[in-house]
């Protein structure tokens, strides 16, 4: 049995108050009698009656003494541990966050975590199924219901320790879930208890609290530890200059003394911060440097210190040039078009030749930007477009038959077409469009759901538009420029120069501006972006394992980055990386909070117990008690 | 104590002359007296025979048998004697409770049996004990003698620890012949009195246990809280009394009554229980004839 408030014990004081107040009695009439010998024959004899003529004449004190008893007792909240015999389905959810890692003495809390799973699979009774879950960023199924021991035994030891923030709710919530139907079930969780409690309190009411769970029963593997971590590593240009970038670090010491770290920043194992910071206990302190160069390469920030938690002592970032804007051309040749565009900055052009549903897709999802020229426009999905032809099917305007030779007869307020001049410009056919629906009689730019904008036009009909919905944007023009004087004109680079930034903007001074920085929380998956000939991808961890991964229509997600570090992708020709970081305070936070109200929480203890609430029990022996008392004192004044 | 004259009325003096004492058994007095002796003498009662003995004196020889028989027979008569009355009066500590107190209504009793005694010419010996035996002045034998007797009792005064068997012992150590012996006591906290009484009964005297209560000894009023301190010995007891307790105290009481009583019973000792709420006239001329003290 075990108390969840110990210190409530102290309302026990109230006993030996309690017997005090019932011996001390007046003081004693000294009266001369002719012999005391029958008397003292008499005491002897109330003596000899075991206690019982004393029981009953002193119930009184005995129900005031219990009653004291079971008040402190309900106040203690006590718990009575015990083996739950027979069958039961149980699910083991195992805390694999960052904080696991920790040293406790000389092992770690993950290591402690396993050993107690192994004690949990050891005590399964025979017909009882066990199902083993981690506990990380997100919550993951490492067995299923599983009655054989030795099947739990190799899923628990596939089970690593992560450098995730840990969602200890998402677990119970699953595991809830998975309990639901069952009815003699329960619920362990291994943790060190370093996650926010009243968050988990929160949830735990609903997550724990259903009439299918008998308990759920908190295996405690943490204790209080030391901790220097970084908790944000963070690299940006500075604004308003593009040659100089700003870093920013912030350590914070979790443990109960001051301490003197050595931190540092490097950028491809240049110095770019070398600084000694004195941290108070519970404080944090930033730093913020500027630095000029090469904003290429691998960064990562350091703190030299030996603590319980080693994996928050580093950050890293990967800060690698914007990629150029990739252009998807649908065309089967178009050299105003391609002379075009290949003279633009930083754009990589990639032609396709012919165009089918299926490739179309994929390269509006991997381009910045599609150009259809020469085709009849497919249905578009989300991405940017530039059309030329028959206008985009399911964007609110369709053709109507085709002009003759018309000219350029206005243009709109646009930024796309100001202080253009399209008055040289004629057309020799162009496709007639109307609104869809109502007979072509509404407006072009008043359809629903589509914010549709001319930006030139003749008389008989719009020759350019752009087009806005929820998902896609779109550039249309409704001829094809080699049977116009267009590209004849000045307007025509003006204009598709103006198309394709506003279809798929690049930041100022792209390709020799900024450089992106590429870091994400360990558990989160990254999608790796690749060309959309590529099928597979190699990831390799900061371990040196490497994943292959398979990639399909441009992109490949890294689900596994569970471990902080620079992570290497190959794809193909192509090499690139990112950087996984754990910068959580939650997880270098190692101190366990405190224990959950609604389970029962058990030090390292290597066996499965029970925990039962007594102190309802005691109260309602209180009141009786206190029932028991009253009948008594209205007895002795009705037979007095 | 006051003499004889006011401490028993006219009336009550006159009945007391009109009882006799009475001995169970035949016993030895020293003295001719009024009482049957186991001696042969001169009396009246006719005894038994025996063969003549050459100078015995002839006027005592059966004629009529010597007629039949042609044999001398010699008639004995019994012998007449006085008796000796002991009274033994409890002075312990204990005796000085009661209302009236047990000391006074004793010294009364004893010295109601002295003017009976010596009123048929019996022998009194008054003594009193307490640890030890004390012997009250020189025997009384006749009226003229009770104002001394009655002084002795008045210099009375109880206190001290009861010893009886101790008393007894002396007792009988200094008696001669057996009499009859009245023992007027309230037994408390004396553990000895069976042993005492054994005694006396084993030395041939006609015992008569006067066993003296008050009724605070019968039926105590304490309650509450006390602390009681026996008289006798000092010795205090803490104890709560309530009606329990005091149920305890009777039926205790009652069993040591009762114990008393066959105890006596088994040893020929008459046993007269007096409480002094009774009228003392109605113990003497009525209690003590029942009891065959007597006639």
């Amino acid at each position: 049995m075990e108390f969840l408030t110990p210190w409530s014990l102290l309302a026990l004081l109230a006993i030996p108050c309690i017997v005090l107040l019932h011996v001390v009695r007046p003081a004693r009439k000294t009266v001369r009698i002719a012999s005391n010998a029958l008397w003292r024959e008499v005491l002897h004899e109330r003596r000899s009656r075991l206690g019982w003529a004393r029981l009953i004449k002193n119930i009184s004190l005995i129900i005031l003494l219990l009653f004291a008893l079971m008040s402190a007792l309900a106040l203690a909240e006590p718990q009575w541990l015990t083996r739950t015999v027979g069958r039961y389905d149980a699910v083991v959810v195992i805390d694999v966050s960052a904080s696991m890692a920790a040293r406790s003495g000389t092992t770690t809390r993950f290591a402690r975590a396993i050993a107690e799973a192994r004690a949990l699979i050891a005590s399964l009774p025979a017909g009882g199924r066990m199902l083993l879950m981690t506990s990380g960023a997100v919550a993951t199924l490492r067995s299923s219901f599983e009655s054989d021991a030795e099947r739990l035994y190799q899923a628990l030891d596939n089970i690593v320790a992560t450098d995730e923030t840990g969602r200890p709710v998402a677990a119970l919530e699953l595991a809830r879930t998975l309990l639901s139907e069952r009815e003699r079930s329960r619920v362990y969780f291994i943790t060190d208890r370093a996650f926010d409690v009243p968050e988990v309190n929160a949830h735990a009411t609903s997550a724990l609290g259903s009439p299918a769970l008998s308990q759920v029963q908190l295996i405690d593997v943490g204790s209080d530890a030391a901790n220097v971590a970084i908790t944000r590593f963070d690299l940006r240009a500075q604004i308003g200059s593009a040659e100089r970038y700003q870093v920013f670090l912030t350590v914070a010491n979790f443990g109960p003394e001051p301490v003197r770290v050595p931190v540092a920043v490097t950028l491809d194992n240049v110095a770019l911060i070398e600084r000694v910071l004195t941290l108070a206990p519970g404080a944090n302190e930033r730093v913020i440097a500027t630095f000029a160069g090469n904003p290429e390469g691998y960064a990562k920030a350091s703190v030299e210190v030996d603590d319980a938690l080693a994996s928050d002592n580093y950050a890293y970032a990967v800060m690698e040039r914007e990629r150029g804007r990739l252009v998807a051309l649908f065309s089967r040749g178009n050299v105003y078009l391609q002379s075009l565009l290949g003279a633009f900055p930083n754009t990589v052009v990639t032609r396709i030749q012919t165009l089918d549903q299926v490739a179309f897709a994929t390269h509006a999802q991997w381009n910045d930007l599609v150009i259809v020229d020469g085709f009849d426009t497919p249905p578009l999905p989300a991405g940017r477009f530039l059309l030329f032809g028959s206008p985009p099917p399911g964007m609110g305007v369709e053709a109507h038959g085709t002009t003759g030779q018309v000219t350029v007869s206005g243009t709109g307020h646009s930024a796309l077409v100001r202080g253009i001049d399209f008055s040289g410009v004629s057309v020799d056919r162009a496709v007639k469009v109307a609104s869809a629906g109502q007979g072509g009689q509404a407006p072009i730019d008043a359809l629903p759901g589509v914010s549709v904008q001319r930006l030139f036009w003749s008389d008989e009909t719009p020759l350019a538009l752009s087009l806005i919905d929820s998902h896609r944007r779109a550039v249309w023009l409704g001829f094809d420029p080699r049977e116009s004087s267009f590209p004849l004109q000045a307007a025509y680079p003006l204009f598709i120069a103006n198309a394709i930034e506003w279809l798929a903007p690049q930041h100022a001074g792209a390709g020799a501006g900024p450089a992106g920085v590429t870091q994400i929380a360990a558990g989160t998956r990254y999608v790796i972006r690749v060309p959309p000939e590529v099928t597979h991808v190699a990831v390799t961890a900061p371990g040196g394992g490497v994943r292959r991964l398979a990639a399909a229509r441009g992109k490949a997600v890294a689900e596994d980055t569970s471990k902080a570090g620079i992570y290497r992708v190959s794809a193909g020709a192509e090499r690139s990386a990112f950087a996984v970081n754990l910068t959580s305070s939650v997880e270098s936070d190692l101190a366990p909070r405190a224990p959950l109200h609604s389970s029962t929480t058990r030090q390292n203890s290597g066996s499965a117990q029970h925990g039962i609430a007594l102190w309802p029990m005691c109260v309602i022996a209180a009141i009786v008690l206190l029932l028991a008392e009253w009948f008594l004192v209205g007895a002795r004044q009705l037979y007095a | 104590m006051s003499p004889s004259s006011t401490l028993f009325d006219s009336d009550f003096l006159s009945r007391l002359e009109a009882l006799e004492l009475v001995a169970r058994r035949l016993l030895r007095g020293g003295y001719r007296g009024e009482h049957n002796s186991r001696q042969w003498g001169r009396s009246l009662d006719f005894a038994d025979f025996r063969r003549y003995q050459p100078g015995d004196d002839l006027r005592y020889v059966d004629w009529n048998i010597y007629s039949r028989l042609e044999r001398l027979f010699l008639k004995l008569f019994a012998a007449e004697e006085d008796l000796t009355l002991h009274v033994l009066v409890d002075g312990s500590a204990s005796m000085g409770f009661g209302e009236p107190l047990k000391f006074d209504y004793a010294r009364r009793l004893a010295a109601a049996l002295t003017y009976v005694a010596s009123n048929r010419m019996d022998r009194v010996l008054l003594n009193t004990f307490r640890s030890s035996l004390e012997l009250l002045g020189d025997a009384i034998r006749c009226k003229r003698q009770m104002r001394a007797a009655l002084e002795a009792l008045g210099r009375l005064a109880c206190g001290g620890p009861t010893h009886l068997a101790e008393a007894c012992r002396t007792f009988a150590a200094k008696t001669r012949y057996p009499g009859v012996v009245v023992v007027i006591s309230d037994l408390l906290g004396d553990e000895s009195a069976c042993d005492a009484l054994r005694l006396l009964s084993r030395r041939g005297h006609d015992c008569v246990l006067v066993h003296l209560l008050s009724e605070d000894d019968i039926e105590p009023l304490l309650e509450g809280p006390l602390r009681l301190v026996d008289a006798e010995t000092g010795a205090a007891l803490n104890l709560s009394i309530d009606s329990d307790s005091r149920d305890a105290y009777r039926r205790r009481l009652q069993q040591r009554l009762s114990a008393l009583e066959s105890h006596c019973r088994r040893l020929r000792i008459e046993y007269l229980r007096v409480s002094t709420a009774l009228p003392f006239e109605d113990v003497v001329l009525k209690y003590l004839r029942e009891g065959r003290l007597f006639a």
